[in-house]
């Protein structure tokens, strides 16, 4: 439920935007995680590489409004993330963010379908929006589904009855229903066989395009650069960081 | 509503485990549920053990006893009272109606009561319930014996065949009045109380089988008179051990059991039936709340049961966790749906367990009353059971609380991360 605070921008401001992040201090040592700064625009693809251990679940983490970070700040549209409430971000995220894991994006016990609608259960908003497009849940699932290239009669499954390349799209489906202004993605096809994980991203990104949704997925692949707009090495962001520690506007 | 919609789909999909879950609480609910029917119909049928008899006479002595040894055919009686005596009462102002009975006999381990037709016109048990005939009449003749419920299937008599009456009871039987048989003439209907477990003669017969008998000692071959001779006899006045009393109305109750308690011919106690038995249920009563704390420990059994397997599943949830945070539901919610899941457990355990009883109890409780002398009433809900399944219900949500505080707890500490 909104609570009462003005909605977030959607005009301007970027869609996500992380200023002077430090997270995990240690005594004596480096934070696990700091980054000087980092915006992503609307409709933007960012591929934010790193190798294993470089603090890609801690960022996606911080980025999803889950953790919060020591120092710095994140806004979401314009609007204070992870300087609001708690209750506050489980509400932005459910009504902003779609979330796509690396593996296990499931609920075990509902169908794709169910799944798939799951996002409109959890976010008046991104319901009301579909509403406003003029599109009804079930018809908007089926639309998506074919778009990422799935059958209509596998919707009916339950997970354990999909392959993880269909487990991937309906979880991108998930994601994306309701067009909510960011979908991120953790390791998203790295389950997924060379000759389909291209394919997987053509799709996604189509369907990101169509409905204005900014992408950001964290990754080690090298092999993805050539799919996104734009490629931040984690390492870099660290390294900026350390050079000019950027303070909050 | 979404949380109870996900708690419903969860616990369909683990069909299996969860039904486990379910069955063994429906099964200590059951049981829960019919121990507190049970000892409820067991005092009420104790209780109306007998009804409709205002007072209960016998020689001096322990009331306890005097109703043990008359209505329940527990223990012997030390002394008799003279039928002189049971002539003066019975002829008290107050006095309806009086029933003697003479005790002593037995017959293949049942008492063998002596008594009146009366008996069966006047004695009522469980409510307002008269003594009904299965089959055959009341005696008629000397040598006549009408046999209980009880009597009649183990002993398989039946109206025509004869019975030989031992002197004493129990182990104590030590001579059978063989040359005197009895014939069954009537069996009496089930009633569930210890009428079922005796052997009715006339008062007459009594003092019939003992009249040749000298000093306690039997007569020996060959010298016993004959039954056709103790028909036509002069018998002596019969010995009455205790009797029943009706009055014509309440008001004289106590005036009467003052009056027979302070006759000066002989030493008498009266009783008034009700209270002796409240006193004695007060002492076996125990028994009853100990069944209630073992089926206690049965429904928390049952609960620690539920956690086990909620525990269990536990971990391959925390993948479930993540996916619902990253779909934006708070921790909250996450605590909500584990500690509803356990409330569906105990609910859907209740609504079994009380509907296999409900429909046991309507479809047993002829069997379990003729069978056993139990009575198993039949109610919807009673305030009782409705404290039970608030407090069933209560366990298992405080229970749930175990797993669900736990979901909780990673849904804040694990974040988004997937523990595979």
């Amino acid at each position: 439920m909104a609570d009462g605070r003005a909605e977030p921008q959607t005009g301007q401001a970027p869609v996500l935007e992380l200023t002077g992040i430090r997270f995990g201090w240690r005594p004596g040592g480096p934070p696990l995680l700091s980054v000087g700064h980092l915006a992503v625009g609307r409709g933007e693809r960012v591929l934010v590489r790193g190798p294993s251990g470089s603090g890609k679940t801690t960022l996606l983490g911080l980025m999803a409004g889950v953790s919060r970070p020591d120092r710095g700040e994140v806004r979401l549209l314009g609007a204070p993330f992870s300087a609001a409430p708690a209750a506050r971000r489980d509400r932005l995220r459910a009504d902003h963010v779609g979330y796509v894991f690396q593996l296990f994006n499931l609920v075990p016990y509902l169908t794709a379908r169910e799944n798939i609608l799951l996002a409109l259960r959890f976010s008046k908003r991104r319901a009301a929006r579909l509403a406003e497009m003029g599109r009804q849940g079930r018809a908007e699932a089926e639309r998506l589904a074919a778009g990422l290239g799935l059958p209509p009669d596998l919707l009916d499954r339950h997970p354990r009855a999909l392959s993880v390349g269909q487990q991937q799209r309906v979880a991108s489906a998930r994601a994306l229903i309701g067009a909510p202004e960011l979908i991120l993605a953790d390791e998203p096809t790295s389950a997924l066989d060379e000759e389909v994980r291209g394919r997987f991203l053509d799709l996604l990104f189509a369907e990101c395009a169509g409905s204005g949704t900014a992408a950001v997925v964290v990754s080690h692949d090298r092999d993805l650069v050539p799919y996104f707009g734009r490629v931040v090495e984690i390492a870099d962001l660290q390294a900026e960081d350390r050079r000019a520690p950027v303070e909050p506007a | 509503m979404l949380i109870l919609d996900l708690a419903a789909k969860s616990l369909l999909n683990r069909r299996f485990t969860a039904s486990l879950a379910i069955l063994s609480i429906a099964v200590s609910v059951a049981l829960l549920v019919g121990v507190n029917r049970l000892s409820e119909g067991t005092r009420a049928s104790f209780q109306s053990t007998i009804s409709g008899t205002d007072l209960i006479v016998g020689a001096r002595g322990s009331s306890t006893q005097l109703l043990l040894y008359s209505v329940f055919h527990i223990g012997d009686a030390t002394k008799d009272m003279s039928f002189a005596a049971y002539e003066d009462v019975a002829g008290l102002p107050d006095v309806a109606w009086a029933v003697p009975l003479a005790l002593g006999d037995s017959h293949r381990g049942f008492r063998v009561v002596g008594t009146s037709t009366d008996y069966f016109e006047h004695f009522r048990h469980g409510g307002k319930k008269r003594l009904a005939f299965a089959d055959g009449a009341p005696f008629a003749d000397l040598f006549d014996v009408v046999i209980g419920a009880d009597v009649a299937r183990t002993l398989g008599y039946r109206p025509g065949d004869k019975v030989v009456v031992a002197h004493g009871s129990g182990t104590a039987a030590i001579h059978d009045h063989d040359t005197l048989p009895f014939t069954v003439t009537g069996t009496l209907a089930p009633t569930g109380t210890p009428v079922d477990r005796a052997l009715y003669v006339p008062l007459d017969a009594i003092t019939a089988i003992h009249v040749d008998w000298q000093s306690g000692r039997p007569p020996r071959p060959g010298e016993e008179t004959s039954a056709d001779a103790l028909r036509t006899e002069e018998l002596p006045p019969p010995r009455v051990t205790a009797m029943l009393l009706g009055l014509k109305s309440r008001m004289g109750l106590f005036q009467t059991q003052r009056a027979i308690n302070e006759y000066e011919a002989e030493p008498l106690t009266a009783i008034l039936p009700g209270v002796v038995i409240t006193e004695i249920w007060r002492l076996i009563g125990v028994a009853e709340r100990a069944l209630t704390v073992i089926s206690g420990f049965v429904v928390a059994a049952g609960l620690f049961g539920m956690i086990g397997i909620l525990l269990t599943a536990l971990n391959e949830r925390r993948r479930e966790i993540a996916i619902l945070r990253s779909l934006g539901a708070t921790p909250a919610a996450v605590l909500g749906l584990f500690t509803l899941e356990s409330l569906l457990f105990g609910a859907a355990g209740i609504v079994l367990g009380y509907g296999v009883l409900s429909l046991a109890s309507l479809l047993l409780a002829d069997f379990v009353s003729t069978r056993f002398g139990l009575f198993l009433p039949f109610h919807w809900l009673t305030a009782t059971d409705l404290k039970l399944f608030a407090a069933v219900l209560g366990a298992s949500g405080l229970l749930g609380l175990v797993p669900a505080g736990i979901a909780y707890r990673s849904a804040l500490t694990d974040g988004l991360a997937m523990r595979l």
